[in-house]
């Protein structure tokens, strides 16, 4: 095999070891060990390509032909430097989030590895594919999985979160496929790179139905704000650790199909497609961007339970991102790769904690939570820290991608979408101050429980890399910022 | 009001997809999407352009989708109750015992062939799984009444021959990786692609076809099982 | 002329499924109005490839026209994994109306605060 067949593994593996796991399980072994092995070698794997571009001098993107077809026959697998910042992330969520989730001793009423093992090969498809409806078939994997991730616990708030999340998750499909079905009847292709090539021959109104149709099916995913209220409920009655690996890894993966039809098709960085110029796209993001932030703050100020705080905090995030994609410039963009990547990795980081506080204390609201962390160094200090970066505070990594996302968009003149981004963190200040007021001073702090449990031990682990993260992105923001805008520049077709 | 607002809604997306259609007006100016017909049987040597397209050019949106039914089918698989059995209270007539215990084996080797030669006649590893799957099916419906759970397979071989099926169509890919040069490579990898129209044609197309139709057949039987026993 | 009138049905369709979706509250229904809109894109998709007086995509003799086979393969596709989906929101249906004794999605809970 060569190089450039590389991303395969990224989806082979996980889909490999879904067999394995069965007949392991068959054998009487432990799939635990196993599982959490195996996920752990498919995300280093998943750092090597970030690691030969940057160390070694590995040119990418790394272009994988299955089959040997081009992209005008079959589908293109595309490992560029996007896949590869945001692949490391994603990979190391899913296995701190099947580790943590994991439902000791109870018998669970769905398979739980081998839905983390296909989340992994689905999210790792969606961001290295380069073929529209690869990626929606990707897609429909990546929706049954964290659904039922969601359903696992076997409750009935847990299937009722997850009807709900399905359900939406189906509409934003279904918009997302009459999209890449128009585009196909436009260009007759399905590669995006095709399509692209073949945008000036074909009929206008089609592209822009057929681009907007994608966008707005995109949108439902991310929950911005007209399409939204799945979210906190899908969340709700999810098992803390699912929440987390949904928010960190299906979101970042949507987010990079997202980057890459605006990229393609909308016109960012450039008059060369001029969709953006022609049609009233960038005023209607910029409108569900301002909404979302506005709403999604405002409602997390009110939520009396963690989990639902955070998921209404991303719609926010999520917000602000869309009002600086709407910009339609390459430096916005990069800005918005960096923050996107941020953003999945703390506000798992703070799921993975709600996690271990819900298991103890078996509520996740706010004030059942009350001194859960007064005699805890050091979950104290990682919360602290990866609360201050959400809301985009230094020292932290969350403070430089906010900063540069806000000075990117005063540059391009939208002086009022900065200061919404700004008034967004100065909400988000009072929400999380105040829960982290709530879980170190108010109550008696309890007796500590012991840390025999291995998930416990996980959880810390994770905190510790999650906080690592945001302290040494800090230092490091500049390469970090660097290292997006040299994968918005390949996503334009410029050099690296 | 919320009809209102719906019918607002639905209204709008049926005004802007009919303006789009009047300003696309035929598609004939269209760009028409590439032709595989003519090439498949060089390319391939299969003479089933469907069945190529999905078991060669595309072949990993096929991986995909089978993926696809593989979760939905152990999902359900674990959400059924596992003491529920007897679907219908009502006793069937002998004429239907017999007359279904001379159907099945038909019903099955129609399945079988549809999958076997899916290169080379209309078919493939989807619609022939399909009737394996009715085969079983119709077994289960017939043959559990009266709260006895004598299904045609128990749920744990199923589970196995769904999960070496999946086991089985991975590796395929991986022979193509390693010695043809890209995954899921079928020309590339040397294996002689046959006379086209003969059965032992295609290259690896006619064994993807019966890793997918095992998947298929079973991912599909227990999907609808499961649902039954809801 | 049969083009436009197929693709204005396929339109129409998803209008009464958008229709369905919002005004409707029982699960089951909602699953149903999905599979109007799937089926809508199927139509459209099964078009693309449709030519009059075509033969079916198997090459027997090479100077035959056939309809386009990549439309075909699509829709084979889209149709599994809305099946698939389709039967996993009946059953996930199934359960909650079994948990918590309701099949209609507004009298679920109102998570508030």
């Amino acid at each position: 095999m060569t190089t450039s067949q590389f991303p395969v593994l990224l989806i082979a593996i996980p889909l490999m070891l879904v067999p394995v796991a069965f007949f392991v399980s068959q054998a009487k072994l432990s799939v635990r060990g196993f599982a959490i092995a195996s996920l752990g070698l498919v995300a280093m794997l998943a750092y090597a390509p970030l690691v030969a571009a940057l160390g070694f001098g590995l040119v990418l993107p790394l272009e994988a032909r299955m089959g040997g077809w081009g992209p005008e026959l079959g589908i293109v697998l595309m490992l560029d430097p996007l896949a590869a910042l945001l692949l490391p992330i994603t990979n190391t969520i899913i296995v701190l989030g099947a580790a943590i989730g994991f439902p000791a001793g109870e018998r669970t009423p769905i398979p739980y590895f081998p839905l983390w093992f296909l989340l992994a090969a689905g999210s790792n498809g969606l961001i290295v594919t380069s073929d529209l409806f690869n990626a929606y078939v990707f897609l429909e994997i990546i929706a049954i999985c964290s659904h039922a991730l969601v359903a696992y616990r076997g409750d009935g708030y847990a299937f009722e979160s997850a009807f709900k999340y399905l359900i939406a998750g189906l509409i934003g499909s279904a918009f997302i496929l009459w999209g890449i079905i128009a585009l196909f009847a436009a260009t007759g292709a399905l590669s995006l790179s095709v399509i692209v090539d073949r945008l000036p021959g074909a009929p206008p109104a089609l592209v822009a139905a057929g681009f907007s149709l994608i966008v707005a099916g995109i949108c439902v995913k991310l929950a911005i704000v007209p399409f939204h209220s799945w979210k906190p409920d899908g969340l709700t009655g999810a098992p803390p650790s699912s929440a987390g690996a949904i928010s960190g890894v299906v979101l970042s993966a949507v987010l990079v199909l997202m980057l890459r039809v605006l990229v393609g098709l909308g016109g960012i960085g450039g008059p060369a497609q001029t969709l953006s110029a022609v049609s009233p796209f960038p005023v209607i993001l910029t409108f569900l961007g301002a909404v979302s932030v506005v709403v999604g703050h405002s409602m997390a100020l009110v939520q009396g339970r963690l989990t639902r705080m955070l998921a209404y905090s991303s719609i926010g995030h999520f917000g602000a991102m869309l009002l600086a994609l709407a910009l339609v410039t390459p430096a916005a963009t990069a800005a918005v790769v960096f923050h996107g990547a941020n953003h999945a990795v703390l506000k798992s980081g703070l799921f993975f904690l709600c996690a271990a506080a819900a298991t103890e204390r078996g509520t996740d609201r706010i004030t059942g939570l009350s001194g859960y962390l007064a005699r805890r160094p050091l979950e104290l200090a990682a919360c602290a820290i990866l609360m201050l970066a959400l809301v985009g505070l230094p020292p932290t990594v969350g403070f430089a991608s906010k900063w540069a996302m806000i000075v990117e968009v005063v540059r391009a003149g939208g002086i009022v979408r900065a200061l919404l981004i700004g008034g967004g963190s100065v909400i988000a200040v009072v929400y999380y101050l105040r829960a982290l007021h709530t879980m170190i001073w108010d109550g008696a702090p309890r007796q500590l429980p012991d840390l025999g449990d291995p998930r416990a031990r996980v959880t810390r682990l994770a905190l510790v890399v999650g906080a690592g993260y945001t302290l040494v992105g800090f230092v490091g923001a500049g390469f970090i910022f660097a290292v997006a805008s040299s994968a918005v520049s390949v996503l334009l077709g410029g050099p690296q | 009001m919320r009809r209102t607002l719906a019918l607002l809604i639905s209204g709008s997306i049926v005004a802007l997809g009919v303006t789009t259609l009047m300003l696309t007006g035929t598609l004939s100016d269209a760009i028409r999407p590439v032709d595989y017909t003519l090439r498949t049987v060089r390319d391939t040597g299969a003479i089933n352009a469907v069945t190529a397209i999905l078991f060669d050019y595309r072949a990993l949106d096929t991986l995909g989708e089978a993926t696809v039914i593989f979760a939905a089918s152990s999902v359900l698989a674990f959400l059924a109750p596992r003491s529920s059995a007897s679907m219908l209270s009502v006793r069937l007539s002998m004429l239907i015992l017999y007359g279904i215990a001379f159907l099945l084996p038909f019903i099955m080797v129609f399945g079988f062939g549809t999958i076997v030669f899916g290169h080379v006649s209309p078919g493939g590893g989807f619609t022939g799984g399909v009737m394996l799957s009715s085969s079983v099916v119709i077994f289960a419906v017939v043959y559990s009444v009266g709260g006895q759970q004598s299904y045609v397979l128990p749920i744990l071989v199923k589970k196995y021959v769904e999960n070496a099926a999946m086991f089985v169509f991975v590796s395929l890919g991986f022979i193509g990786l390693f010695s043809g040069g890209a995954y899921l490579a079928n020309a590339l990898t040397g294996i002689p692609l046959g006379e086209p129209g003969s059965l032992l044609s295609g290259g690896l197309i006619p064994l993807l076809n019966i890793a997918t139709g095992f998947k298929v057949g079973m991912g599909l039987a227990l999907i609808i099982i499961s649902l039954f026993a809801e | 002329m049969l083009a436009p009138t197929i693709l204005t049905g396929a339109i129409v369709l998803t209008g009464c499924a958008f229709y369905g979706l919002i005004t409707h509250r029982h699960m089951i229904r909602l699953v149903i109005c999905l599979n109007i809109l799937d089926s809508a894109v199927l139509l459209v998709i099964v078009l693309l490839g449709y030519e009059p007086d075509a033969a079916a995509p198997i090459v027997r003799q090479a100077d035959l026209q056939y309809v386009l086979g990549l439309p075909h393969a699509l829709s084979l596709t889209a149709i599994v994994i809305s099946a698939c989906t389709t039967a996993l929101m009946l059953g996930y249906a199934v359960r909650v109306h079994r948990l918590r004794g309701t099949v209609y999605v507004d009298r679920l809970t109102r998570w508030r605060g």
